[in-house]
């Protein structure tokens, strides 16, 4: 199956009683799917916002967001007064470093939080921090620039050795235990690895790599890849498992004959542990991923630059964040259509983390340069943005935190 | 149910030695079950080489052997490895390790049951114990450091043992409570140390000491704080001849001027006879040999270095961070800077400095990047490049401007390839750009033609978790700070080790145990020829909020590279409270940024040894504080560089400053 996106300026939100939203002007995404040079700025801003027109609600949701060049983590609250920003907590190893607070995971206890220090001396680490106090309480030397985590009941962090240092070569995940913060396992994979999110089960991790164009399936128990997945275009196929490198095995003009790439950025898979989705960066589609046969099922063709997604737990809907249309899509998974194109205020929308009601979305925007980050709230239901919040630069790594209501969490 | 059998496999292993007792866990409920795991054995004590397999055992609360899966996890795989899923565990190297175990859920995802078996594994055993600090002969009267080392098979030592000297006869050879030895007659002794029940020995000689008298003398008894002076000691037989092989010992007695009340500890002397005094006062050197001594007096007066500073003007930068700083002549013959910004929007602003009671600035760029850590500008003042971090498209990289006139700076070409974790600093020299990727190495890019730059080489270290932060160029010799690794010289065009900069070649290098070298500085000092790097820390780790003012730590190390293969550490400056960033030498004259202790200027002039800031050769020191600045009222000095008889530094929260020196006048 192949879904379209629609081109820029179509009408792309209109839920019942609430307002609508124009897609972005149509731009072109360069590597890594930033603007073209020429199409930064002010564009979303000089569009309408469609923010604050849903109602707030009753609950509190609460957010941990880290901005990659501001060396900070922020809690952000949205509820009943709307989008606020409760708390930031300065990171990194020295304050006149730009460190690089990457990624952001929360243990499934609630306990802790984690953020990934891209840069290190050269390695980068992970710190923990007591989610109550918001003290650092741990750390861990990792790889090179590590970026994406996720942690299992049992304790385990992942986080992608991403390697942004430019460097062609095979780079890993490493494994920490976070009870004595050591990390207990490098796991080869490929090139420039991002994205890692457990399945419902817990039992295998999905990454992929965005040079290498593959997707990667680890055993958390056994701490082995399992699978891999050669994403070029129209030539997806399943890798043996010990190729780190797909032009190991399809050879260079393989890679090289693709028109164009998938340059994966993100794979999140299904709560019912059945599919995966895989943000194609490069070529602005979104591969579902039957996981059972290991085979692409459904492609849908998506904005400019998809770059981070999240699937809503009752598997209805997929957010994505169009990093190079400075918008969020929202698909209707049964259905196979985007719903909307809601418009960020700002460029380059970074990571996505929905609630676990399925009601909301938040997304970190990254700005350019000296603009500040923000964090939007998207109300899934009327697919409109209901709120914002501004924090430090580079907002990216996002991770949801709790429910609050009333005087209780949930 | 049973996981894993346990079995001995490799050297076999002494069962004796295996903690066997069973550790229980309470855990918390995995799946809807509470479970217990048990490990056998509850700790392990190896061998390297030796293997053996853990046994992991599920329990229901009732105490029931359940269905159920573990898996094995070593937190220190150097000094032992696991099998994750056999539980085969294997001593490595020595040390203390742990493996954690954990059990799987029903549906096989990790719980929180688990638990940790502690390893130790022995180290390899001892051969032969080695003896240093033995001389050919022993005389009596002095006092000798002798270290035992234990050494296992292939020349590798213990550093887990810490053997003990002994001597057969104290009443020859006697042992202090520091374990130095003391020859009290002459005879001969055996001395001897065990460890892990190898012992070794070695026999020693030790005669009467021949020597009745010992010379001293300074090659001038007054000098300055600070001043080295070396004390020539020879050690006299009865007939006035020198006796070769006897030792000398220093001391030094001090009687500080009586204008200081409570004086601190005030001069130090070296075994090899080099003195340095910190305050003024009258010094007695003692040179003892063999229970001869003799002594020398030394006047010392204060060093009185102190310059009168004079603010001449600020380029305030209120709306970001500042970062690094470059001062030129322009083509155009007049003055000019370039400074960076930090955590911001990716400008750089030119000033005419040339007037630095009025300076002004005259251009900026702007380019894709929250921080443009770095500026640096062509000898010939035509070509600038700047760095580039948090760019938005994480393409970063360099930035290479035209600035013949600084007045309309144009973008001439980027270059970012395999450059895009961050270039964080950057050096010009001869036609080549050395830029740090993401601190992991740098690249030799070849900007002759600026419009088409291209990497002709690079350089990274080999060493385990090897990390670069800067570097330098003077000479055709590139001086990078390298954080554990320190300093390392790399010949690219000097023609030392046939270097070039599409062949760089390593000279040399020297490491310090604090493992924070973040800048580094090369001089030939101008009044003693002797060639030294200054090496700088970063350490900051009280400082983590951006808002507030705070304080670095660190210090300056000078090694001297005049024997580029025995680099040595001969002297520190470290100011109490505050903490190094950039430096900068001219002439015999140390510029040193201390963050919240503002910028420094220091006599570097002589030989150098001790602690330079204790010495009294801090020559000024300004805090720049800035109503006005992005944090006002902060001092947090960046980098410093002299031009022209000013001095030039830039303030992390302020912008661009200019002071200038001028001697105190003489009281009459």
């Amino acid at each position: 199956m192949f879904l379209s996106w629609r081109p820029a300026g179509a009408l792309i939100a209109c839920a019942a009683g609430a307002a609508c939203a124009s897609a972005p002007a149509g731009s072109i995404s360069t590597e890594d799917g930033a603007p073209a040079a020429g199409q930064r700025g002010n564009q979303a801003a000089s569009q309408s916002a469609t923010a604050e027109t849903a109602p707030w609600p009753t609950d509190n949701y609460y957010v941990v967001v880290a901005a990659e060049s501001q060396d900070e983590v922020s809690v952000v609250r949205f509820g009943p007064d709307g989008g606020q920003l409760v708390e930031t907590v300065g990171v990194g190893l020295w304050l006149t470093e730009t460190d690089g607070p990457h990624g952001i995971a929360i243990d499934p206890d609630g306990s802790h939080w984690y953020v990934s220090i891209a840069h290190g001396t050269p390695f980068g680490q992970v710190h923990r921090y007591d989610i109550a106090t918001h003290e650092r309480v741990g750390a861990a030397e990792v790889g090179l620039f590590p970026a994406s985590m996720a942690v299992t009941d049992g304790g385990l962090l992942f986080v992608v050795n991403f390697n942004l240092h430019g460097d062609p070569v095979p780079s890993s995940v490493s494994v920490v235990d976070t009870e004595s913060m050591q990390e207990i396992a490098q796991i080869p994979t490929c090139a420039m690895p991002h994205g890692a999110r457990l399945s419902a089960n817990q039992t295998r991790l999905y990454s992929v790599c965005v040079r290498d164009e593959q997707l990667v399936e680890l055993d958390t128990r056994s701490l082995a890849v399992t699978r891999r997945m050669y994403l070029g275009p129209d030539a997806e196929q399943e890798l043996d498992a010990s190729i780190l490198e797909a032009r190991a095995e399809l050879g260079t003009n393989t890679m090289e004959a693709m028109a164009t790439r998938c340059g994966p950025t993100w794979v999140h898979p299904s709560p019912d542990g059945r599919r995966a989705y895989v943000a194609c960066n490069k070529n602005r589609k979104v591969l579902e991923i039957d996981l059972d046969g290991w085979t692409i099922a459904r492609r849908f063709e998506t904005g400019p630059g998809p770059y981070n997604l999240d699937i809503t737990p009752d598997g209805g809907k997929l957010v994505i964040t169009y990093k190079g249309g400075a918008a969020i899509g929202v698909f209707d998974l049964d259905a196979g259509r985007e719903l909307a194109a809601i418009p960020t205020r700002r460029t380059l929308p970074h990571g996505v983390a929905l609630s676990p009601d399925s009601k909301y979305g938040f997304v970190s925007v990254e700005g350019v340069g000296g603009e500040p980050g923000t964090v939007e709230m998207i109300d899934l239901t009327n697919l409109a943005t209901v709120g914002r919040v501004d924090m430090g630069k580079q907002a990216g790594g996002i991770s949801f935190w709790k429910i609050e209501i009333g005087s209780g969490d949930r | 149910m049973q996981i894993g059998n346990q079995q001995l496999t490799g050297r076999m292993v002494t069962l004796a030695a295996v903690v066997a007792a069973v550790a229980l866990l309470s855990a918390p409920a995995a799946s809807a079950q509470d479970l217990e795991l048990e490990v056998q054995p509850a700790s392990l004590d190896l061998s390297v080489g030796d293997k053996i397999t853990l046994n992991g055992i599920l329990k229901d609360a009732d105490g029931n052997e359940v269905e159920g899966t573990v898996v094995f996890f070593s937190t220190k795989r150097r000094v032992a490895a696991v099998n994750r899923t056999s539980g085969e565990v294997e001593g490595i190297s020595g040390g203390e390790g742990r493996i954690i175990a954990v059990a799987l859920g029903e549906d096989g995802r990790a719980t929180r049951v688990r638990i940790n078996v502690e390893v130790t594994v022995a180290w390899p055993a001892v051969e032969r114990i080695d003896f240093a600090g033995i001389p050919d002969r022993m005389y009596t009267g002095n006092t000798y450091s002798v270290v035992a080392t234990a050494m296992s098979a292939n020349d590798k030592t213990r550093p887990d043992l810490d053997p003990m000297v002994r001597s057969s006869d104290r009443s020859v050879l006697a042992p202090s409570v520091t374990g130095r030895l003391k020859a009290l007659q002459a005879g001969t002794v055996t001395l001897s140390a065990d460890a892990d029940g190898i012992e070794g020995s070695v026999s020693v000689e030790v005669a009467t000491s021949p020597v009745r008298s010992v010379s001293v003398s300074a090659a001038q008894d007054r000098a300055r704080t600070g001043d080295v002076l070396t004390i020539e000691a020879t050690p006299l037989d009865g007939d006035g001849n020198a006796v070769a092989g006897a030792p000398i010992s220093f001391a030094v007695q001090a009687a500080p001027t009586d204008t200081l009340i409570a004086p601190p500890a005030s001069a130090q002397i070296s075994q090899a006879g080099r003195f340095v005094a910190e305050k003024p006062g009258v010094y007695t050197v003692f040179a003892s040999s063999g229970g001869a001594t003799s002594s020398v007096e030394l006047q010392i007066e204060g060093r009185e270095a102190a310059e009168i500073v004079k603010l001449l003007g600020q380029g305030r930068v209120g709306e970001s961070h500042t970062s690094d700083l470059w001062v030129f002549e322009g083509v155009d013959g007049r003055d000019y800077a370039v400074t960076g910004t930090w955590g911001a929007e990716g400008k750089a602003y030119f000033w005419d400095v040339t007037d630095p009671t009025t300076i002004v600035k005259v251009d900026s760029v702007q380019v894709d990047a929250r921080t443009v850590n770095d500026v640096k500008v062509s000898e010939d003042g035509r070509i600038a490049v700047i760095s580039r971090e948090g760019a938005s498209s994480r393409r970063n990289g360099l930035v290479i401007l035209d600035v013949s006139d600084p007045h309309a700076v144009e973008i001439v070409s980027e270059y970012d390839d395999e450059l895009t974790g961050g270039v964080h600093n950057v050096f010009i020299h001869a036609g080549h750009v050395y830029a740090l990727s993401a601190g992991q190495r740098y690249d030799i890019i070849n900007i002759e033609d600026p419009t088409n730059p291209h990497r002709v080489g690079r350089f990274e270290l080999e060493t385990p978790g090897h990390s670069v932060h800067d570097v330098w160029v003077e000479d055709g010799v590139a001086y990078s700070s390298n954080w554990s690794d320190g300093v390392v010289l790399v010949d690219v065009g000097n023609g030392i080790k046939g270097g070039t900069p599409s062949n760089p070649v390593f000279i040399s290098s020297y490491a310090y145990p604090s493992g924070a070298n973040h800048a580094a500085f090369p001089f030939r000092s101008q009044s003693t020829g002797k060639f030294y790097v200054i090496a700088g820390d970063e350490i900051m780790p009280q400082c983590r909020d951006l808002n507030k003012p705070c304080a670095a730590e660190g210090y300056m190390h000078f090694i001297d590279f005049t024997d580029l293969e025995n680099p040595k550490e001969v002297a520190r400056y470290e100011v109490p409270g505050a903490g190094t960033h950039n430096l900068w030498v001219e002439g015999d004259r140390l510029y040193a940024a201390f963050y919240n202790g503002g910028v420094r200027v220091v006599d570097i002039s002589g030989e150098l040894m001790g602690d330079l800031f204790r010495q009294g050769r801090e020559i000024a020191q300004y805090l720049a504080y800035d109503g006005e600045g992005f944090l006002p009222n902060a001092p947090m000095t960046w980098g410093p560089q002299p031009h022209k008889g000013n001095l030039f530094f830039t303030e992390f929260n302020s912008g661009l400053w200019a002071v200038q020196l001028t001697p105190k006048d003489l009281v009459p």
